[in-house]
């Protein structure tokens, strides 16, 4: 995401490169990944991701501004819930032995991450860009179209919060 | 940009929650089946973008065609009729009468609309072309539902003519002269007189020569007759002033179209308070120098009252409901 903006691929694309698409995937997976995290349980959030790249590819050919492909595919990536809403039942209940964390995951990170989807939206969304899916301050702020002045208040305040709902103190 | 980098709570829980990533769940873009739902080429788009411009092009013109297919009709051609309720068609030529018995016929006005000929009643066929349809009532009662420019469709009862002016409405012959009432649009009945311009939910009563004030469809007995004596009264020299009275006293807010067109009938009413009820009725800020105008017909004063109606005549295409 410290590549170039977006508009070049996104233009490459709108021209049927499929290089291009694979490109615009890699650099905004992390994003809309932790986003479908956020909200919904791994197994389902995986395959929403998915579909929410391919409906978004459908639909390139309507993004008037190819510099904000990032921000497009993040909001559609928040509005996939509702369209949505009955295979996330269902796949919920397949995954009921797992509603909201990975059987894979050890004890102690389904204990952080429960604490964490308890944050506010905003919050919850930078934190799981940042510690799950390694993104650093300025993808976070590329990715979504915030600016990086309120990715940097998120990431602190949210880590602030986290620590605080986990009853830990930081070491000065 | 954040100091985390060295945070150790931060680097643990990086760890724990790798598991999680898109990276790690193994997300890949060839499991996207891309190939199978390709974007628009931009050929495509260029063709989808000529195609809508061209649709959007068309519709005008298909509206247009749709419209004088519509309207036009051949003198010679004849109407058809069927029984309520049934498919066979029979056809109704000039001078041909048409009558009804027990049960209800449905005459097809051209292309423009129909007419419903109720139990006991009968029509003839007068005249028939592009743009003037004539009917004449002998008998009975009908209800006409036309979508047309105004005057296209006319119903002939004695010495009054009913014109359509794009609308829906009931026309019932009396022992003496007939009446008018209007469902939806508005009529104009053209008398020996005067002519008069009747709207949506009023009704109008003529004999002879003589016209009623139109009235609410839904008026009590004691309007009506108010309305009617002060009809009579009108006939003659002066202001009848009891009547007006009469009226007066009875009047509401949803009858200022009956207010209005007696006005318009009848200017000598400015004299009197019928003038200031019309006013208020109408909601129009008036002045002393209208109830003058009025009073000598001033047409631009009147039109600037008329401006004050909801939903002024002769503007057919509001009715559109009717076309079907």
């Amino acid at each position: 995401l410290n590549a170039p903006s977006f508009g070049h691929s996104v233009a490459r694309a709108k021209a049927g490169e499929q290089l291009a698409y694979a490109e615009l995937y890699r650099r905004c997976l992390p994003a809309v990944h932790a986003i479908m995290l956020s909200r919904h349980p791994p197994a389902v959030a995986d395959e929403l991701t998915q579909e929410c790249f391919a409906r978004a590819f459908r639909l390139l050919h309507q993004l008037r501004n190819v510099e904000s492909f990032g921000g497009w595919v993040c909001a559609m990536a928040r509005h996939m819930r509702g369209t949505r809403e009955a295979s996330y039942v269902q796949l919920e209940a397949k995954h009921s032995q797992s509603s909201a964390v990975d059987p894979s995951l050890s004890v102690e990170a389904s204990e952080i991450l429960k604490h964490i989807l308890a944050l506010s939206e905003n919050y919850r969304e930078t934190l799981l860009m940042h510690l799950v899916e390694g993104m650093s301050g300025p993808e976070i702020a590329l990715a979504t179209g915030l600016t990086t002045g309120s990715v940097r208040v998120n990431l602190h305040r949210g880590l602030q919060k986290l620590r605080a709902s986990l009853g830990l103190r930081r070491d000065p | 940009m954040h100091d985390d980098e060295r945070d150790p709570d931060v680097q643990c829980w990086r760890s724990q929650l790798e598991p999680l990533s898109a990276r790690a769940r193994g997300l890949s873009f060839e499991q996207l089946g891309l190939e199978q739902r390709p974007a628009p080429t931009a050929a495509l788009r260029s063709q989808i973008n000529w195609r809508s411009w061209a649709l959007a092009a068309c519709l005008p013109l298909l509206l247009i065609g749709a419209l004088w297919l519509r309207l036009s009709w051949s003198p010679q051609r004849a109407w058809t009729w069927q029984p309520q309720g049934t498919s066979l068609r029979h056809e109704l030529a000039v001078g041909q009468s048409l009558q009804s018995r027990l049960e209800e016929l449905q005459l097809q006005v051209a292309r423009i609309g129909a007419v419903e000929l109720h139990a006991d009643s009968q029509v003839t066929l007068v005249h028939t072309s592009t743009g003037k349809h004539r009917l004449r009532l002998d008998q009975g009662q009908i209800t006409a539902k036309i979508w047309a420019p105004p005057g296209h469709f006319g119903v002939l009862l004695g010495d009054t003519e009913v014109i359509d002016l794009g609308c829906e409405f009931d026309l019932e012959k009396l022992p003496a002269g007939g009446r008018v009432k209007v469902r939806s649009g508005w009529v104009e009945v053209r008398g020996v007189q005067q002519e008069w311009l009747v709207p949506e939910g009023l009704e109008m009563r003529f004999e002879g020569e003589h016209a009623y004030i139109p009235v609410r469809s839904d008026a009590n007995e004691l309007l009506r007759d108010a309305f009617a004596h002060l009809s009579l009264a009108l006939q003659h020299e002066g202001l009848p002033s009891a009547e007006i009275e009469a009226v007066l006293a009875l009047v509401e807010q949803r009858d200022a179209m009956s207010l209005l067109l007696a006005l318009t009938s009848y200017h000598k009413l400015a004299a009197s308070p019928w003038f200031e009820r019309t006013a208020q009725a109408l909601d129009v800020q008036w002045q002393e120098s209208h109830r003058a105008a009025w009073l000598r017909a001033d047409q631009a004063v009147i039109n600037g009252w008329w401006q004050q109606v909801p939903r002024p005549p002769k503007q057919w295409w509001r009715y559109w409901r009717d076309a079907w």
